[in-house]
Formats: C-alpha cells, sequence, structure tokens
C-alpha cells in the first residue's frame, strides 16, 4: 500500500485512528502494531512472515545481547551480537543482493547459475537499519533493550515510516514508545503535513515525472536542450517524491503522537555538495555517520584512513540504494566530491560569489542524478554524451519547445518549491493577524487537498520509486 | 510568537476539518452508493465490493480488488476527473491522461509504438496464412489513425511515434503474398473533412467510404455485382444521420466532454437486395449491421454491428458464390455495411474474442475471398491475430 492512493487515505487510516484512540492507552501499540502489519501484508502477503521473523528474532537476539551484558559475558556477548548481524545482513543481502551477485558472477566466469528472482520484500533495508540501529545501540549499551515484544514490534513495523522512511533510530524513539503525547493539536499539525506531503507526490513529483519518462525514453540523439529538461525534471520528481513521502510520514507520525526526524531540509539550496549531503535524505546520513563511519574512526584519523573510511561509507550508501552498479557509481562519485570539497577546493569554494557556489552545487548533483536513474553504464553514457553534446545533437529543436510550452509552469513551480521561499511567503501570510489571513491558509491547504484527491482519482501515473531501494 | 503558534493551531484545526469532511464523505458514498456496476462516461466496468476469500487474500487479488473498488466507487468521480482535466489545461498541458489535446476540440488518441515480438509474429503468420491460402482473394489494410493523418490537428511541435515506418513494415513484410492496400494517401487527400470522430479513437463512416472506394480495385467489386440487377450499387447508396450527441472513448478517458461528435450511417437501397446479420455468440439474428439500441447508450459507436463479436454471419440475397471472411478490429464495424451487397455471405472474426478453428471455418463456408482490416494503434499491440491464424 502506498500513502498516496485512495485506499489508503480513506479506508486504511480512518480505521486505523479510529481502532487506535478508542483502545486505551496500553492497548494502543498493539492496535499500531496489527496495523502495521496489515498495511505491511498489503501488497505481498507471504513477506508478513519475514517481517514477523525479523521482529522475534531481534526481540529475543537483543534480549541476550543485553543478557549477556548484565552477567559480563563479553565473549557470548559479541557471539550473539555478530549472529545477529549475520542474519539481519543475510536475508538483507539474500534477498537484494543474491541476483545481482549470481548475475555477476555468471557475466565474470560465463557460467549459467539460475537466478530465482525474488520480489524485493518492500522497504527491508529500511526496516533492517532500524532494526541494526537498535540491536548495535543495544550491544554499546547505548540504550536499554524493550522487553516489551509488542512496543519492540511496533517499532521496527510502523506504517508511516515502513516503506520509505525515515529511518528512525531507536534511541531517537524509545521514549514515545510509552510516553508520547496525543492531542487534537497534533493531529491537525499532523494532517497539514501529510496534506503537504501527499500534493508534493501528487502534483509536482507524478506529474514531473510524466516529462522525464518521456524524453528518457527517447533516443540519446535528442537535443542537448531536451536531455537537460529530462535530468532536470527527474531532479525535482525524485525530491518531490521522496521528501513528500518524508512529510506524509512524519504527519502520520504526528496523528498517531510520534515525532519523527526531519528527512530534508531543502537540499537544492546547498552551496556545497558537503552541505547537499547534510540536507537531503538526513536520517540515512546519521545512520551510516553513527554505525559505519564514527565506528571506524571518523575523521580522527590519518588523511589516508579517512579517504578509505569516506569512500566505505559512500560505496555502501550507493549500495544501499539499490543493486546495481550505477547506484555503487554514484556512491563513489559522491564519495570522491566530499573528499574533493574537504581537502582540494573546499575553501576556495567558500570564499566565491553565492551565485557560484549554487551553480556548482546545482551541476553536480544533478550529474549525479543521471547515475542516479541510469539503468546501466551503456544508458548512462549515452544520456551523458547527450548532455554534452557529444553526439553532435541539435542544441533544441520543435519537441524542446513543445515539452517546454507544457511544462513551463510546472518546472517554475517545482524550482519554487524547492526552496524555503513559498513556505516563508504562506507563513507569513497565513500567521497575520485578523480571520481573513487564517482563510487564505486554510483554502490553500484545501485547495492542494482537493487538488491532489483529484490527480488520485483519474491516477493513471503514480509510480513507487523505492522498490530498489 | 505565541500568538502566531496560536493562529496556526487554529489553521491546522480547519485543515484536520477539511481533510475528515471529505474522507467521511467518500466512505459515506462509498457505503451508500456503491452498487454502480457500470461506468457510461468512462465506458468500462467498475470494481465492485471484493468478495473476501482465503485464495483471493493470499493471492493479494483482494487487496487489488479493494483498493480498485474504492477508487471506482469514488464520489462524483466524472467531476473530479474534470478538476484534473482543467489543471492540466491551466498549467499549459497539451495532453491528459494520454489523450492529446488537439485543436478545433478534436481529442486525439496517442499513436502507439508496436510491441516488437507480437508485431512480427502477426506478420509472419499472416504471410504463412496468405502462402497456404493461395487460391483465395486476400487483401489487407491497417488504417493510419488520426493522429498520423490529421497532423493539422495536433499542437504545435508535438512529438509523436510516427506510424509511417510501421505501415511501411506491415506493407514490406506482407504484400509478397497478398494484396495490400495503403490507405494514407488517400485518408490525407480529405483529412480536413469529417474522417474521423472528434471525441472517439474511430474514423467515421466518412472515412471508411473513402476507404472503400480506395480499396474498390484491390478487392475487385466490379466483378461481385452478380444478380444485383445494377452494375453500380453505390448509386444506391443513401446517408442518414443516426445522432448528434456522441460522446466517445477520448472524451471519456480525458474527461472533456464539451465536444459531441454525430454519427452517420450509409445505407444501400437496392431493391429486392436483403440480407440477415447473425451474431454466433448471442444467436441472434437481425435484418441489419446497425443496432438502433445502441443510440440510447453511451457507447454509440456499437451501432455498427452492436460492436466487437467473436464472429458474425451475413447471409445476402446477392447469389454470387463469394464468400467473403474478415479479420479485423472495431475499425472494420464502419466499414462492414459498405460491402455487403457484394457477397453472398459475410463471415466475420474478431481473434482477440475468438476460440475456434478458423481453417475448419474457411473449408465450411467455402470462403473465396479474405480482407484483413485493423487501425495502427490496434495492430500494433495485437497479440491474438497469430494464435488465430495458426491454430491447428
Amino acid at each position: 500500500m502506498i500513502f498516496s492512493s485512495l485506499f489508503f487515505i480513506c479506508v486504511f487510516l480512518p480505521v486505523t485512528l479510529i481502532l487506535y484512540y478508542v483502545v486505551p492507552r496500553k492497548a494502543k501499540n498493539f492496535i499500531l502494531l496489527i496495523m502495521s502489519l496489515i498495511f505491511y501484508a498489503w501488497g505481498e502477503p507471504v513477506y508478513i512472515l519475514l517481517m514477523v521473523f525479523s521482529i522475534l528474532f531481534n526481540y529475543f537476539s537483543a534480549r541476550s545481547i543485553a543478557y549477556y551484558r548484565e552477567e559480563d559475558k563479553k565473549g557470548l556477548k559479541r557471539t550473539a551480537f555478530v549472529f545477529n548481524l549475520i542474519i539481519n545482513l543475510g536475508l538483507l543481502c539474500f534477498f537484494k543482493y543474491y541476483g545481482f551477485a549470481i548475475e555477476n558472477i555468471n557475466s565474470i566466469f560465463h557460467w549459467s547459475i539460475h537466478i530465482r528472482s525474488l520480489a524485493l520484500p518492500i522497504g527491508i533495508s529500511f526496516y533492517t537499519f532500524q532494526t541494526l540501529s537498535y540491536v548495535i545501540d543495544v550491544f554499546k549499551g547505548n540504550v536499554p533493550v524493550q522487553k516489551n515484544v509488542i512496543n519492540f514490534g511496533a517499532y521496527i513495523s510502523m506504517f508511516p515510516q515502513l516503506i520509505a522512511g525515515p529511518i528512525v533510530r531507536y534511541a531517537d524513539i524509545e521514549a514515545q514508545l510509552t510516553e508520547r503525547v496525543m492531542s487534537f493539536d497534533k493531529m491537525a499539525e499532523g494532517a497539514a503535513w501529510f496534506i503537504l506531503g501527499l500534493s508534493k507526490k501528487v502534483l509536482l513529483a507524478n506529474n514531473i515525472g510524466m516529462l522525464y519518462d518521456a524524453i528518457f525514453a527517447t533516443d540519446p540523439s535528442r537535443a542537448v536542450l531536451t536531455s537537460w529538461i529530462g535530468i532536470i525534471a527527474y531532479t525535482f520528481q525524485i525530491y518531490f517524491d521522496f521528501s513528500g513521502y518524508s512529510d506524509m510520514a512524519i504527519g502520520l507520525g504526528k496523528m498517531l503522537g510520534f515525532e519523527f526526524v526531519q528527512n530534508f531540509n531543502y537540499p537544492y539550496i546547498s552551496r556545497s555538495v558537503t552541505e547537499f549531503w547534510r540536507r537531503w535524505h538526513i536520517s540515512l546520513g546519521t545512520w551510516f555517520r553513527e554505525y559505519v563511519y564514527i565506528p571506524m574512526g571518523g575523521n580522527r584519523v590519518k588523511p589516508l584512513r579517512h579517504i578509505l573510511n569516506i569512500m566505505v561509507v559512500w560505496i555502501l550508501t550507493g549500495f544501499w540504494h539499490g543493486a546495481a552498479w550505477c547506484f555503487v557509481l554514484w556512491g563513489i562519485y559522491y564519495g570522491i566530491l566530499l573528499l574533493l570539497e574537504k581537502y582540494v577546493w573546499g575553501k576556495i569554494l567558500a570564499k566565491i560569489p553565492k551565485v557560484f557556489q549554487h551553480i556548482y552545487t546545482i551541476l553536480l548533483f544533478i550529474l549525479g542524478w543521471l547515475i542516479f536513474t541510469s539503468t546501466s553504464l551503456t544508458d548512462l553514457s549515452g544520456n551523458f554524451c547527450s548532455l554534452f553534446g557529444i553526439l553532435k545533437n541539435r542544441f533544441f529543436d520543435t519537441d524542446t519547445l513543445f515539452y517546454l510550452r507544457n511544462n513551463a509552469v510546472l518546472l517554475v513551480v517545482c524550482g519554487l518549491c524547492s526552496t524555503p521561499l513559498v513556505t516563508k511567503l504562506f507563513t507569513k501570510i497565513a500567521s497575520r493577524k485578523g480571520a481573513g489571513f487564517q482563510i487564505i491558509g486554510v483554502i490553500v491547504y484545501a485547495a492542494i487537498f482537493l487538488l491532489s484527491m483529484a490527480y488520485l482519482v483519474n491516477a493513471t501515473y503514480n509510480p513507487f520509486l523505492y522498490f530498489r531501494f | 510568537m505565541k500568538e502566531r503558534i496560536e493562529q496556526q493551531k487554529r489553521i491546522f484545526k480547519y485543515i484536520l476539518l477539511v481533510f475528515a469532511m471529505v474522507i467521511i464523505i467518500a466512505d459515506a458514498c462509498l457505503i451508500i452508493m456503491h452498487e454502480k456496476t457500470f461506468s457510461e462516461t468512462e465506458n468500462r466496468m467498475l470494481q465492485q465490493f471484493p468478495k473476501f476469500k482465503k485464495e483471493t487474500l493470499l493471492s493479494g487479488k483482494f487487496m487489488t480488488q479493494s483498493e480498485d473498488f474504492v477508487a471506482d466507487q469514488f464520489f462524483l468521480r466524472d467531476y473530479w476527473i474534470g478538476i484534473k482535466l482543467k489543471a492540466d489545461k491551466i498549467i499549459g498541458r497539451q495532453t491528459s491522461n494520454g489523450v492529446i489535446l488537439g485543436k478545433d476540440g478534436y481529442l486525439i488518441e496517442d499513436s502507439v509504438a508496436p510491441v516488437p515480438a507480437s508485431f512480427e509474429k502477426n506478420l509472419s503468420a499472416i504471410q504463412t496464412f496468405a502462402e497456404k491460402h493461395d487460391d483465395l482473394k486476400i487483401v489487407m489494410t491497417v488504417v493510419p489513425n488520426a493522429v498520423s493523418i490529421c497532423d493539422q490537428l495536433l499542437p504545435e511541435n508535438m512529438p509523436v511515434h510516427s506510424q509511417k515506418e510501421d505501415l511501411a513494415a506491415i506493407k514490406k513484410a506482407v504484400s509478397k503474398s497478398l494484396t495490400y492496400v495503403d490507405l494514407t494517401s488517400t485518408l490525407s487527400a480529405h483529412k480536413d473533412e469529417y474522417i474521423y470522430y472528434r471525441s472517439d479513437h474511430h474514423w467515421t463512416s466518412l472515412g471508411a467510404k473513402y476507404a472503400f472506394e480506395a480499396m474498390k480495385e484491390s478487392l475487385g467489386t466490379s466483378e461481385l455485382t452478380g444478380d444485383l440487377g445494377t452494375d453500380t450499387p453505390e448509386a444506391f447508396l443513401n446517408v442518414y444521420n443516426v445522432t448528434e450527441s456522441f460522446s466517445g472513448t477520448m472524451a471519456s478517458s480525458s474527461g472533456d466532454f464539451s465536444v459531441m461528435d454525430s454519427i452517420d450511417i450509409y445505407v444501400y437501397e437496392i431493391e429486392d437486395f436483403q440480407y440477415v446479420v447473425e451474431y454466433t455468440d448471442a444467436q441472434k439474428k437481425s435484418a441489419t449491421v446497425f443496432n438502433s439500441a445502441a443510440l440510447s447508450q453511451k457507447n454509440k459507436y456499437e451501432v455498427f454491428l452492436g460492436g466487437n463479436h467473436p464472429q458474425i454471419n451475413i447471409k445476402t440475397t446477392n447469389l454470387n458464390k463469394r464468400n467473403l471472411l474478415i479479420l479485423k478490429d472495431s475499425y472494420a464495424n464502419a466499414f462492414i455495411p459498405f460491402l455487403l451487397p457484394y457477397y453472398q455471405t459475410i463471415t466475420i472474426v474478431d481473434p482477440r474474442y475468438y476460440s475456434d478453428d478458423l481453417e475448419k471455418l474457411i473449408a465450411d463456408t467455402g470462403i473465396t475471398d479474405i480482407l484483413f482490416l485493423y487501425n495502427m494503434n490496434t495492430f500494433a499491440t495485437d497479440n491474438s491475430l497469430a494464435g488465430v491464424l495458426q491454430d491447428e
């Protein structure tokens, strides 16, 4: 099930909220767990078994780690921890990377091992990382072990962030599992977040995504400007889609009384690649920093080791996004850029006029998305050549004019909404004194909500981009 | 600052109210009025309340049906679709839901690129079939769609998949073993006339008439007049307007109902010439190829032969011993009325719904002529023709 569907909004959400609020406080996590399992089973019923297994295994595994910690049996504690990592990462690798590994082995050795194509359990990368955050912190003694299996299950499977993040660390949410504020105000704020996220996904991402699809379905001999419009469209699509999902998740969390961390903070206004990654998919960056980068020594090591640390983290980050070489390449690309900013031109960059810092960053993340969205290296090189006219492409042609005529408004709206300007202006107007300004605020939200519903009723294009994550 | 937060809280409360109201109304309507089984405007069956069964639950079918149910039975569906169309137009879009919003209110079906595997399979099956039946007179045409003929109606600069090359590929593949008629130049010569509907993906009777005239020589109609008592049946062809309020499939998919089409039918009124139409699936007979009942429903194009049937048999009073077999899609339905006086029997097979033995049918009916008639968009994606032709 995806949030941006009429079924979720009109059936699943109200049913869940009613059940959740009629039962006594103690039973709320139970309802949350049951509804989350139903939510998870909706797309692929068998995988509910995997989810239940993950919950039970990690529950007992973490308790045994905590037990050995109390008993001060370091060896057993370590063994239990390593066993846990093997199972969790093993499952992730089996479902996500098995086919990819076999494919590569086959092509290198010219073997023909049969690949059993498994449907990737939705959200497995997200909830595996959540689980790991818990187990690692229990192992290190940073958080107390969760003794209530229902609370634990509710954390792992919590439907708002189950399929597309944010990756909520256990440490951040532990207290809320037992004590959280549920109020009408928070519910209302949650609805506003949800509507905002929904409209980002349905009105902006889906519509601009059709432009990207149309352009990149054509041969790379297309005009240079057309290619640029296409990749810019994708740049907007991935941002509004992903941050829209995160906003919807945050809104749903609030409706249930939870506070999740912010996941996107206007990444496209960054003035360096380093800043970009502080603003893009923040929960993933935090996870890798906490559980990979810092344990490896972070930056408090010799430069050579630091370079290694950075590259390992970024190759893993890339690979986390999907089992394909282009994702690895994308990770390497960012690893190198971050190192270059750290060791070579970071200081110079900070001194040049701001407008050039923006242009520099925008160009680099757009090229990043080109790598990210390519299905193969040939695909990537074809589109790359097209962007820079290497195939002797024309600069623009009649197709370009058509795409611009049909999408100029949308592109401008997307551009504006990528900056804090629109929100700032809205808050400024809506929080002025007087009922008139309030009404404007409500009307704006109502309008984008109704418009989103209209697009959902007639939805022919509503893709889920994270099935490879 | 505190006041600001208070004000924001108030706004959020009203937003929640709007949010909840829409959901409550939608759900109330779902519960009260979910019996709608068919969408007249969209011309398709709507998902009914799904039955809960163990098998459908485990296969996930129950889930998809539930989702379709909520979407299909959503209250004021047409109204929401209308909003979307307006929004698309406001931001300057010239397509909506895959429909090209052409000039003069024309709603044009976009062209589709052939699916390579089935396309080639169909072409080679046609060749094999034609070679096997080289004793029969076989004619084929694939009709280009409005998107390639009426290019003057397309939005400025719009890139569309060109059907020219696909049509050329078909011609090249089949013309060795049968007579292929290319209608592109014929239809292009009349592209400013009303040869395609504005709100539907079909051609009009006028379009079909021009096509028929272009194909007469290939079909050899001048030798087929038999005992009609006239050498020029066309002289007895009269045109009648049957409706002015046809709103077709393109209107449905786009939500744009601002233009209405009119449907004309062409009827031969030759003395003593009669025919009977037998619909094998419905086991019904009729003395006309026109089905007036369709004029009171949404899809008025079904006035021609009552829509698509697996097999239709027509017997005429022209006893010239020529028996025609037509393998076709819905474009042929508007074309068949022009063929009536020239054959003793016309057997119409729609491979998409036909499951019997075609060879046996050819032998049993003593087929002497065969006509393949498709439109390019259907032919590009068809995956049933080869199966019917190769069936042993």
